[in-house]
């Protein structure tokens, strides 16, 4: 049986009739990190929407470790019931709960007790660098820590898929490497597999071994990110690399 | 478990409750109108009243005037309150909101007391049409400033500077004035019909209407039928201006209602349009309202009958704070709820502000005599709920439905769609994520709602003078009926308790305004 997430000819029309995803095929193994890339209104993040469960395919048919987890029109499985979290481009904190609470209240359907909660909640929060923001209000933070309270509510309910959609855009360059390699450093310790929608490559190479790329609604490529991008296709690898040879790094 | 993301997932639920709700607003209108047009029609002539011909003109002057005043004035007055700082700015907005929360009458009998202190004829301009016009202006010019100045309010900092760069002042002016003027039309006009359902100004002024004549119908003809009738024709006329405005408009202004995270342009400090915008919001604020307080609390110079104000204030507080409370809340509960099931769906929310506008526009008396005749038709046991003072406060709440709902869109429309999705992964279930992010973010928008809902529902007159159990007047219902008889200090006494009332609310939510903003 597979381990992971497996997408059989999928597509998604919205209503209004816009089709976001037509006919797309590829799996995501739990062993390794996927990136999803494409430009602007490719279906990135449809891609993870229907993965999480948070919509259904119009049709095809999606699959979590082998067992149908969505088909057309109907999700199969709810999104709690996936072991994924997800973190939002806008990542979405509660903006009225403190930063423990926002962690705690993600924990809260895990119906732990009271103690045990808290504990996983500060670890969490520890693991994140931010136990000290514990008491502030998500308002109260740069858009920095902002992220990593994301990070730490979903690394809380300790899931085995955390979806990223391009939750980095408006960080500044020292910021977002930092937080890269703190997620690397994290997805491997807590053994998570990442999905990661974005439309820059450099943040895929920083945390994923393989890639899917898109382009309205269809994959242009997919396979290793390395081999992927030693021979590109697509034109957002081929700009990429011209740019990584462009450098001035002597 | 029902998951969090149903908030924001379609589903057919969601025009069940529209439907429903729509229903509920439209329902007491039902038997009336079927009533009225099942029994058999008297003779052709004066089937509506002798006098019906005269009100229907009167009552069509006064709103295309009122609609068209309100319009032209509002729009540039509000735009330069949006635009450009000015002394006193934020004082003159928060005055100009109190001829929104006190009834119109009240206005009427200002301007009255005012004609005859100046010892003008009854042809002059405080009364007859012209004071008509100019008491119901008040409010409606005050309602189009509002809703020019919320709407200019979304103009984002960048789109402001663009225009600012390429042509100046009188281009950025020109930009807003056609990014607002849906939405100000549309309030605009419905200011005009909402003339067309009250009462009291015309009757004050000596400029009938048809709500006068509804009410004479009902309260000293005692012709149900006949009222029932005019009732019906005024809703015809209402409808035939209020659809197509609504269908128009509506799409421009559901988007406009969806809160958008913007970085909106900061006040300009230019001179020239700081001085005009000084002016102008002083010169409005002097001619809506100063004017008719001076009118109407000129008789308290001489006399302050106090203690018999007092006994009077003290005697229908318990009725006028039972209405007010009892439409606050459940307009307010109705229209979250309303705002939470039509949700982000344009098509949804379009069809819910055309049915709201229809609700705001449709005349009072309507649903109103709609509950009298339902009450005939119902066994005793049912009288709490259709002949009691939780009726009034039901009626009055479906009358403001509409005010409730579009708070609530609006404060609905600003949160995330992913707040409620990133729950639904977590697994947080609907009654926690309510109970814990939803409800608390939504609270102070909701307890707004319910005290602009209350304050507008004491000073909608109509409605508790047509359904109130006997004895239960509410303080401006009190006003409105020993107006005619009782000597004018203790009514300027009345209207003077009745105005600081409302004063006093507003300046306690223009405080928690300001405390919110500054901190």
């Amino acid at each position: 049986m597979s381990t992971g997430f497996e997408l059989r000819s999928v597509s998604k029309t919205y209503d209004g009739g816009v089709l976001a995803l037509s006919q797309v095929s590829f799996e995501i193994d739990a062993r390794e990190n996927v990136a999803i890339l494409g430009p602007s209104g490719c279906g990135k993040s449809t891609v993870l929407r229907l993965m999480a469960g948070l919509e259904s395919p119009s049709s095809g048919q999606i699959l979590l470790n082998g067992t149908n987890a969505s088909e057309e029109g109907r999700v199969l499985l709810p999104p709690y019931r996936r072991n994924v979290t997800m973190v939002f481009q806008d990542l979405a904190l509660w903006p009225n709960l403190s930063v423990l609470d926002n962690v705690l209240l993600g924990i809260a359907a895990k119906s732990l007790p009271r103690q045990d909660a808290h504990r996983r909640a500060i670890d969490a929060l520890s693991l994140c660098k931010i136990e000290q923001l514990a008491p502030r209000k998500p308002a109260k933070i740069s858009g920095g820590q902002q992220q990593r309270v994301a990070l730490a509510r979903a690394l809380a309910s300790r899931p085995r898929f955390l979806f990223l959609d391009e939750p980095f855009s408006g960080l500044d360059l020292v910021t977002k490497m930092e937080l890269l390699s703190d997620i690397s450093r994290l997805a491997k310790k807590e053994e998570i597999t990442l999905a990661l929608v974005s439309h820059d490559p450099m943040e895929a190479t920083s945390l994923c071994q393989s890639a899917v790329v898109l382009n309205n609604g269809q994959i242009e490529e997919k396979g290793r990110l390395a081999d992927l991008l030693h021979e590109p296709k697509s034109a957002i690898l081929r700009v990429f690399k011209e740019q990584l040879k462009d450098l001035p790094l002597g | 478990m029902i998951s969090s993301d149903t908030l924001e997932k379609s589903g057919r639920w969601r025009s069940v409750v529209l439907a429903i709700v729509f229903l509920m607003a439209f329902a007491p209108a039902f038997p009336l109108l079927w009533t009225t047009f099942s029994e058999a029609s008297p003779p052709a002539q004066g089937l509506l009243g002798s006098g019906f011909g005269v009100a229907i003109l009167h009552s069509l002057s006064i709103a295309i005037t009122v609609a068209a005043l309100s319009i032209f004035l509002g729009v540039p007055a509000g735009l330069l309150a949006a635009l450009y700082d000015f002394p006193g700015r934020r004082a003159l907005l928060a005055l100009l909101a109190i001829p929104l929360l006190v009834p119109s009458f009240l206005w009427a009998i200002g301007l009255s007391q005012l004609r005859i202190y100046l010892g003008l004829p009854p042809e002059s301009f405080l009364s007859g049409w012209a004071g008509t016009v100019l008491a119901f202006t008040a409010p409606a010019i005050s309602l189009v400033l509002y809703m020019t100045l919320l709407s200019a309010r979304h103009l984002s900092k960048n789109q402001v500077e663009s225009v600012r760069l390429v042509d100046g002042e009188r281009l950025l002016f020109r930009y807003a004035a056609r990014a607002v003027l849906p939405a100000a039309i549309l309030t605009g006009v419905l200011a005009g019909v909402l003339t067309l359902s009250d009462p009291g100004p015309g009757q004050i002024l000596g400029f009938s209407g048809v709500p006068y004549e509804i009410l004479l119908s009902f309260s000293a003809l005692y012709d149900f039928a006949l009222a029932a009738k005019q009732c019906a024709a005024l809703t015809g006329a209402v409808l035939f201006v209020s659809i197509p405005f609504a269908v128009l408009i509506a799409p421009n202004v559901a988007t406009g209602l969806l809160g958008r995270d913007i970085q909106q342009a900061p006040l300009s400090r230019n001179k020239t349009a700081s001085w005009m915008g000084l002016l102008a919001l002083g010169c409005i604020l002097v001619t809506t309202t100063v004017l008719p307080m001076i009118g109407i609390l000129r008789p308290l110079f001489t006399e302050f009958p106090a203690a018999r104000a007092f006994q009077e204030v003290s005697r229908t507080l318990s009725n006028t704070f039972l209405y007010a409370l009892c439409a606050g809340v459940i307009a307010t509960a109705l229209g979250f709820f309303l705002a939470i099931a039509v949700g982000r769906e344009s098509a949804l929310r379009r069809h819910a502000l055309i049915g709201l506008f229809l609700i705001l526009s449709l005349p009072p008396s309507l649903n109103a005599l709609g509950i009298i005749k339902i009450g005939t038709m119902i066994p005793a046991w049912l009288d709490p709920f259709f002949r009691s003072r939780f009726t009034v406060g039901m009626v009055l709440a479906l009358r403001f439905l509409p005010i409730a709902t579009i708070l609530a869109m609006r404060s609905f429309g600003s949160t995330s769609t992913s707040q409620a999705l990133v729950a639904a992964v977590h697994g947080v279930p609907l009654s926690l994520y309510v109970r814990r992010v939803l409800g608390p973010i939504l609270l102070p928008s909701a307890a707004l709602s319910c005290v602009i809902v209350a304050l507008l529902a004491t000073a909608e007159v109509g409605t508790v003078l047509l359904l109130r159990p006997p004895g239960a007047d509410s303080l401006p219902v009190q006003i409105f009926t020993v107006m005619a008889n009782a000597p004018e200090s203790l009514v300027a006494a009345l209207c003077f308790f009745y105005i600081a009332g409302a004063a006093a609310l507003l300046m306690v939510g223009w405080t928690l305004t300001e405390r919110r903003r500054i901190a």
